[in-house]
């Protein structure tokens, strides 16, 4: 009997599950295609954490989402580098926004601030001490033509500068 | 130590100054103009050390 009913609603529940899909945007899970790291240094100081700034010159442009699928972002590092051996970076606040704008000017309506972390000064470049990095997950899907962008709240001392480095996947 | 900057924001741009940083914590303790003054928060400000 029950075997007969199986047979006779199989086609009916076929049907009604793919009815059900039509309305739903995504069904399955989504996985990065290919790989992708942005990297960029930070050069300037920005004394602001709105997300003003000209890209390049006092926010840097870390990340771009791929523009048709978008991507996964998987975490941000911060690293202190330095081109003098064990040479102190300057103790400061690097901030990480989300934005629409890649390119020039950026304000607080297209810009936002995503995390702020406080960098204690480290020596970089030792000859037997390592630095370590400042690590932010992210774990979010970020849309088509979106961007991560970074900012030091105090200029980097001189022979010095933080590199960024984002480690995430376009769809 | 005292490092000598050019502001980059539009309200000071292309003045210089300079940025302290404390030598023991190395923190940045004051950021002032060429003349001493000290920067106001308002409006938000951005620099980049003065290549020497």
């Amino acid at each position: 009997m029950k075997s007969l009913l199986r047979i006779l609603l199989g086609p009916v529940a076929w049907y009604a599950e793919r009815y059900l899909l039509m309305y739903l945007g995504n069904n399955d899970p989504i996985y990065s295609k290919v790989g992708k790291i942005g990297t960029v240094a930070v050069t300037a100081a920005n004394t602001s954490s709105q997300g003003g700034g000209t890209v390049g010159t006092d926010i840097f442009l870390l990340f771009s989402s791929d523009t048709t699928n978008g991507s996964f972002i998987r975490e941000i590092r911060a690293m202190p580098t330095a081109s003098a051996a064990s040479t102190a970076t300057t103790a400061t606040v690097i901030r990480i926004f989300y934005g629409t704008v890649g390119s020039g000017a950026t304000t607080s309506s297209n810009t936002h601030l995503l995390a702020e972390m406080s960098v204690a000064s480290q020596t970089a470049d030792a000859p037997t001490t390592p630095v370590f990095p400042i690590v932010v997950p992210l774990n979010f899907a970020m849309p088509a033509s979106s961007f991560i962008l970074v900012t030091n709240h105090a200029a980097p001392a001189a022979s010095t500068q933080w590199k960024f480095i984002a480690i995430g996947g376009d769809y | 130590m005292i490092y000598p900057i050019t502001f980059l924001n539009p309200e000071y741009a292309g003045q210089t100054g300079h940025q302290e940083v404390s030598d023991d914590t190395h923190e940045v303790v004051a950021i002032t103009f060429e003349n001493g003054d000290s920067v106001p928060d308002d409006p938000p400000y951005s620099y980049r050390l003065t290549d020497a």
